[in-house]
């Protein structure tokens, strides 16, 4: 994967077969002129005019933590932290937040790090982690970066500049591959990749349909306010890895932010690297995750906020994808790589439902 | 001994004493404010319905003033007449200032007095919804516009629930005219810009505007617009192109349907708007937000092109009023980007024109029509006028003239591009 940079912003990327040999610069130049698109021009054009639509660049009043949720992947974690600890503005509070922890080796790595601030989440859950950070943190913008993820020296930055419009309650970043060594992460991020593009947009809840978030970001790459749980609410404790939910809660919490009339920007300058799994069967079970957490958010608005606009995304994305992959099933056709991740997705849709009921019964606080 | 006040504040109400107390009471927590007064002008109400209460009662001077009901605009010009200061603020009932309002609009026009000052809306709707969002919405669009400063301001951004200029100023505009159903403010600032008074925005004035629009009052709201729009042209031709009149919003097939039922005003114009609502409903509970505004879209239309109707006097003059030819547009000003960007924004500076064509080199950029009804250019406008309006064009011109990096030629090739290499064509063979 080629990644094309216009001084230091990401504007493009593209797929191009490498030898040992590398790739010369006319074939980068060719990648280059074939792969970008209006929105990279965009980019030129405003460096150009020296016009920045964030108002003055690179300007943030505000404090800043960054949480790490965490459980027990000390080598992913400690290449995260050492990138953490290189942040170009530093944060003022970095937290570790080690999610039911079953060994000493998160708070072993992360003592490594002077800077650092271990606590312990007993409670297991994503979602859980994410409220203690909010709870822990002493600051205005509480930024989150997953644990097998590489934030760049600028990502910080970039992403509380953002911030200077009141309205802003959340910042998504650009998430970018760390690696692509082995063919199930090369499908990952030709499939189920977190880039959202290459140009800023804002999501307006005033304007826009706050069901319609799976372009906005994840929560790999975010920051939030701290005053989050006063203003929206806390992250659901039912959703997200760790429940039977599996993922879902970075999506919901968006959902709730648009529907409260907050904006929600997606901020490409905000770059972070996070590393795929690296299996096939891993890979399909994140996927199969993605699944169970959409349709377990979508239970838990229809369920509880009445919101039928859930039957009509579950429709289309039935129809449009899923669809499909059963015609291929129906006829017997081997499935392809590819196939292999929706039948997962599949399955995980239609357990969806399920472990959102099951996460209700067994008590689980929402937000 | 009394102090003259620094500022006059004018607020028309028809009743609504509930705001008009918020609205005192938020006056009272003013900071770093020089002495001020308000006058509340009781529009077809007795004093007693304001809410104001005893007048002596209120940390600063406050005066009722009564007419018999003629409208905000009327009621505007009797407060400013009955102002004891020469710089006037006027408000709705219904914003709530913050604290530093006063202050604020006082320091904007020490430094200049021949302009108009709009200050901050933060919109927050009574009823909610997704009506209520979509309000919101469409008041934080135009706040976030106004408060850009490379915004070019027209006509329509006085905004009269909270706007202050000097007495001076207000005199020689003519004050507000009683005699237009709405879009009393569009007319104020038309002619306004057309004597050459600047609008600016008043950046640490903020307020809040509770607004209890329900979809009945905006659908009233956008019929009373139709018949403003039909004597807002009879009064300012030039503004023909500038409003909806001259620019229906919505396009299409059904969209375009729906404006001629209006205007043929049939029984089938009569079914379009419960056959509307009907569709929004059930789009809102569907969270089909698209479709819901779309729906709205068209009812708002509907309604506005009744309005139109009804005051043209039939369809028959409604299509004469449209197919009227626009105003003969000001010559352009001829700006070349090549010498430098600040050289072009000194010359547009310098010249204050109506309309722009830009050239990089011998290449077309783009050109800027004249926009009646919108200020003046200024050199600060360039810079998004070309990020936004002339982009593709921007970048076309500046690979012919070799300054494109190599790596971004091949965007020229995209759809968004093909256009612009025909228009400039003739700049290529060149």
């Amino acid at each position: 994967m080629l990644v094309f940079r216009w001084r230091g912003a990401v504007i493009g990327r593209a797929f191009v077969p490498v030898t040992d040999a590398g790739l010369p610069a006319a074939a980068i130049t060719a990648a280059a002129k074939q792969h970008l698109m209006p929105d990279a021009v965009r980019t030129w054009i405003e460096d150009v005019l020296e016009f920045d639509e964030r108002g003055e660049s690179g300007v943030s009043a505000f404090s800043a933590a960054v949480a790490i949720c965490t459980r027990e992947r000390p080598d992913d974690l400690d290449r995260t932290l050492q990138s953490v600890t290189a942040l170009d503005p530093a944060p003022r509070e970095i937290l570790v937040i080690d999610n039911a922890p079953a060994t000493t080796r998160t708070k072993e790595v992360a003592a490594r790090f002077p800077a650092v601030q271990y606590v312990a989440e007993p409670g297991r859950g994503l979602n859980r982690a994410r409220n203690r950070a909010l709870r822990e943190a002493t600051t205005d913008i509480v930024a989150f970066t997953d644990d097998d993820a590489a934030p760049e020296a600028g990502w910080l930055g970039a992403l509380l500049v953002n911030f200077q419009d009141p309205r802003v309650m959340c910042v998504t970043g650009l998430t970018l591959p760390h690696e692509l060594e082995t063919p199930a992460q090369e499908l990952f991020e030709e499939h189920c990749s977190f880039v959202r593009g290459f140009a800023r947009r804002v999501f307006n809840g005033r304007i826009d349909n706050p069901l319609l978030v799976a372009r906005a970001g994840a929560g790999a790459n975010m920051a939030v306010r701290a005053s989050l749980g006063k203003d929206v609410g806390l992250f659901d404790e039912r959703l997200d890895a760790g429940t039977r939910a599996m993922s879902g809660g970075d999506h919901e919490m968006f959902t709730r932010i648009l529907s409260a009339g907050y904006r929600l920007v997606y901020e490409p300058h905000a770059v972070s690297w996070h590393r795929h799994r690296r299996t096939l069967e891993e890979v399909e079970q994140v996927v199969r995750g993605y699944g169970t957490g959409v349709y377990a958010m979508w239970t838990g608005l229809l369920v509880e906020k009445h919101n039928l606009g859930v039957l009509r995304l579950a429709w289309n994305w039935f129809r449009w994808d899923h669809l499909p992959l059963l015609r291929s099933v129906s006829r017997m056709r081997e499935l392809s790589a590819r196939d292999r991740l929706r039948k997962a997705e599949l399955l995980g849709c239609f357990a969806g439902p399920g472990a959102w009921l099951s996460e209700r019964r067994v008590g689980r606080t929402p937000s | 001994m009394t102090v003259r006040p620094a500022l006059s504040i004018v607020v028309p109400t028809n009743g609504r004493p509930g705001p008009i107390r918020r609205l005192l009471r938020a006056l009272t927590r003013q900071q770093h404010a020089p002495a001020f007064e308000v006058t509340i002008v009781a529009d077809g109400v007795v004093p007693a319905a304001t809410g104001v209460g005893d007048p002596g009662a209120w940390p600063y001077t406050v005066h009722v003033v009564t007419q018999p009901h003629a409208g905000a605009a009327k009621a505007r010009n009797n407060g400013a007449a009955r102002a004891a200061s020469d710089l006037l603020l006027f408000m709705d009932d219904d914003v709530e200032p913050g604290p530093g309002v006063v202050a604020a609009h006082v320091a904007f026009h020490a430094r200049q007095s021949r302009r108009i000052g709009t200050g901050e809306l933060v919109p927050h709707s009574i009823h909610g919804g997704t009506i209520g969002a979509a309000l919101c919405g469409w008041w934080e669009v135009m706040g976030d516009a106004l408060a850009d400063p490379r915004h070019r301001f027209t006509f329509r951004d006085v905004l009269t629930g909270h706007c202050s200029m000097s007495r001076r100023t207000f005199d020689e505009i003519d004050g507000f005219d009683p005699s237009l159903r709405c879009h009393e403010d569009f007319d104020f600032g038309f002619r306004a810009l057309e004597r050459g008074f600047d609008i600016g925005f008043v950046r640490d004035a903020h307020a809040v505007h509770h607004d209890d629009s329900d979809l009945n009052k905006i659908v009233r709201r956008k019929f009373d617009e139709g018949i403003a729009s039909v004597q807002l042209i009879a009064k300012h031709p030039r503004l023909f192109r500038s409003l909806v009149i001259g620019r229906p919003v919505v396009q299409g097939r059904v969209a375009k349907m729906v404006r001629n039922a209006a205007a043929g005003q049939s029984t089938v114009s009569s079914l379009i708007p419960p056959g509307l609502r009907l569709g929004m409903r059930t789009f809102d509970a569907l969270s089909m937000r698209d479709k819901w505004r779309v729906s709205l879209d068209m009812l708002m239309d509907h309604a506005f092109w009744s309005g139109v109707v009804q005051a043209a006097g039939g369809s028959q003059q409604v299509r004469a009023i449209r197919e009227q030819a626009g105003p003969v547009p000001r010559a352009a000003l001829v700006v070349d980007l090549a010498p430098g960007l600040e050289r072009a924004e000194r010359v547009i500076d310098e010249s204050r024109p109506h309309a722009l064509r830009v050239m990089f080199g011998e290449h077309l950029v783009g050109e800027l029509e004249d926009e009646p009804g919108a200020e003046r250019l200024r050199g600060v406008h360039l810079r998004p006028i070309l990020l936004k309006g002339m982009a593709p064009s921007l970048a076309i011109a500046a690979l012919r003239s070799g300054l494109l990096p190599e790596a971004f030629h091949g965007v020229a090739g995209h759809a968004e591009f093909a256009t612009v290499r025909a228009d400039t064509g003739a700049g290529q063979a060149a």
